[in-house]
């Protein structure tokens, strides 16, 4: 079944079609939803309210661009709802790290993705967010700035801290290695 | 920023095109939030049409009840009694006629029988005047017969037309449609051409009938200064601190309200009142900082153009902000009363329930995680979404003061109370936000 008709069978709100549609991209959307919640919970949560929006409104696809990348804006935004309506709570930030110069690009390389992923899990919320938006998807700080309803140099600092704690993480995780 | 950050890449080469296994679970927790949503728009959509059905058939009833007639009056009175005379063929009546009209040898006995004190739109058989034969014979019948009561006073048994009077009254008929019309005869005269063929009584002549119900209608404007007293409730004990961060940085001023309604009072002092409620809360929100800290990354380049590093600027100085926020209502009141007229004076005591149509917001507060100013306003797509769409249900209590001026205008004073029961803002915002108003409604009130 081509892209075309699966969305045309959802439209109709085919069963099959919507199961097909929710095997295909589940998977890496799970992922997407692991990046920014702070646990499996969270990122299942996310994933349910995310697809139940694509199916909801998928009269709006309208064929333009990529269908799984119009899937990944959608739970993308219903993590940043979830992130908004959950960031009242305090966060424990903690002390910042110091960054390290003797760590060299190639130390990150040797780091498995379950790794990967459990170090982006332990920044807080914020961090996280601006992390993920601009480093793995690829958003500009004006755009972030935009979604999250903040400061362009908000962005920018969060960014940055987000690296240094993440260096920090990794400069233990080398020296336990060691 | 360099997109080429080391650890950037890294992080995008590791996670951006992974995989996780998904459990079928979620998909079975999808179908089923799909299907409970489905079923709970079509129980809404059928709540809203009977609720619809509701007021459409109220209102029916409502208009049933309403006069058709300006006129209250169902029949003008004037119960007749059956004559007997006028049952017997060949036999009529003349109308009453001016007595010199009238030939002088009949003249004597008609006047004998109009006793003096004659009931004014009552024939009876002792004062009409003796009965003629149709061929306009002078010869006139015996005297008319007596009545039941004549003849007990009397002390005398009825007998012949006496009987017969007697036996129609212990079996009393229809009154028959009674016409005055101008009658052939021996005294075509005696027609009085000062009384109209007014075809009254069509049917049973019946006592006044008054309408049991009517109905006063009137529309109302009017504008009242309100005071709103505000409760913030902390959702969470953890959220004390920002509670009075907010208490400290907002106050409450003086707000106002407009109304316009349509009021129905009826005749037994019921009072509908319906209409536009529009209501607005004015508060002051002011922000200071002596130690403000702002913090600029400006990335530089190396001579090839790419980014070799970042210089962060912070910039600390005082910051003062003061915003005016205000909250918006409009609303459908569906009010209920009691109210009385006193001469010019009308006094009426009203209860009932407002029915949130509308709910804006414009403004600024402190963040609960940062606790410096954010933005609220609706019209924001990046506002803090701390505010609900739409309002629950408020109640609403007043007393109405009305001075009957000129032309159906009526001036009107109307104190009044409003209570919202449950919380302006969202659920899973750390703070409760309610209001109580009170305020006095100044206006004026048209008959219609």
């Amino acid at each position: 079944m081509t892209e075309r008709d699966l969305v045309r069978g959802c439209i109709r709100e085919s069963r099959e079609c919507q199961q097909e549609v929710f095997r295909r991209y589940a998977g890496k959307m799970l992922a997407v939803c692991m990046r920014y919640a702070r646990h499996r919970m969270e990122a299942e949560d996310i994933l349910q309210d995310a697809f139940i929006k694509v199916f909801d409104h998928i009269e709006s696809f309208g064929f333009k661009g990529s269908f799984e990348g119009w899937i990944r804006r959608i739970v993308i935004n219903t993590a940043l709802k979830n992130y908004s309506r959950k960031r009242f709570q305090n966060e424990q930030i903690g002390l910042e790290p110091g960054y390290d110069p003797s760590l060299e690009p190639t130390a990150y390389a040797m780091l498995h993705e379950e790794e990967l992923l459990k170090l982006i899990a332990r920044l807080p919320d914020g961090y996280r967010i601006v992390f993920n938006l601009y480093a793995i998807e690829g958003y500009s700080h004006k755009e972030i700035a935009d979604m999250l309803g903040i400061q362009e140099s908000t962005s920018r600092s969060q960014l940055v801290k987000a690296r240094k704690m993440l260096q920090a993480e990794i400069a233990k995780l080398q020296k336990i290695a060691v | 920023m360099n997109r080429r950050h080391p650890i950037d890449e890294i992080f995008r080469h590791g996670l951006g095109s992974r995989s996780e296994e998904t459990p079928m679970y979620l998909w079975d927790n999808i179908e089923r939030q799909r299907s409970a949503a489905r079923r709970g728009l079509w129980l809404r959509r059928f709540r809203t049409g009977i609720a619809i059905l509701t007021v459409a058939v109220a209102g029916a009833l409502l208009w049933s009840l309403w006069p058709a007639e300006a006129s209250l009056l169902g029949f003008f009175p004037v119960p007749q009694e059956e004559s007997r005379t006028l049952k017997e063929p060949g036999i009529t009546r003349p109308a009453f006629g001016l007595p010199s009209d009238r030939p002088a040898s009949q003249n004597k006995n008609i006047q004998e029988s109009y006793p003096p004190d004659r009931q004014r739109g009552r024939i009876s058989d002792a004062t009409l005047p003796p009965a003629t034969t149709s061929d306009g014979s002078s010869d006139l019948p015996g005297p008319a017969p007596h009545r039941p009561d004549q003849l007990a006073l009397m002390g005398t048994q009825p007998s012949g037309a006496d009987a017969a009077v007697v036996q129609n009254q212990i079996a009393p008929k229809a009154a028959p449609a009674f016409r005055l019309k101008r009658l052939p005869g021996r005294h075509p005269g005696l027609v009085d051409d000062r009384v109209p063929d007014l075809q009254l009584f069509l049917h049973d002549p019946k006592c006044a009938r008054f309408n049991r119900v009517y109905w006063r209608t009137s529309l109302e404007l009017a504008v009242s200064p309100d005071w709103n007293v505000r409760t913030l409730t902390a959702r969470d004990s953890e959220y004390e601190g920002y509670l009075r961060a907010r208490d400290e940085s907002e106050t409450t001023t003086l707000g106002f309200s407009a109304a316009a309604r349509f009021s129905a009072v009826s005749n037994f002092g019921l009072a509908l009142r319906s209409g536009l409620h529009y209501a607005q809360i004015n508060e002051r929100f002011e922000y200071r900082n002596e130690n403000e800290e702002r913090i600029i990354i400006t990335n530089i380049y190396g001579s090839d153009g790419q980014i070799t590093g970042t210089d962060t600027i912070v910039e600390t100085g005082a910051r003062h902000k003061v915003t005016h926020n205000r909250y918006q209502l409009i609303d459908i009141p569906l009010i209920i009363g009691y109210e009385r007229q006193f001469k010019k004076v009308g006094l009426s005591i009203n209860g009932g329930a407002l029915l949130n149509l509308l709910f804006r917001q414009k403004g600024d507060f402190l963040s609960p995680y940062s606790l410096e100013p954010v933005n609220f306003s609706t019209e924001n797509d990046h506002a803090y979404p701390a505010f609900r769409d739409r309002l629950s249900v408020s109640w609403y209590g007043s007393l109405g003061l009305t001075y009957r001026l000129n032309g159906g205008v009526s001036l009107l004073l109307e104190p009044h109370l409003r209570i919202n029961p449950h919380s302006f803002t969202r659920n899973n915002y750390p703070l409760d936000q309610r209001y109580l108003t009170g305020g006095i409604f100044v206006g004026l009130r048209k008959a219609i």
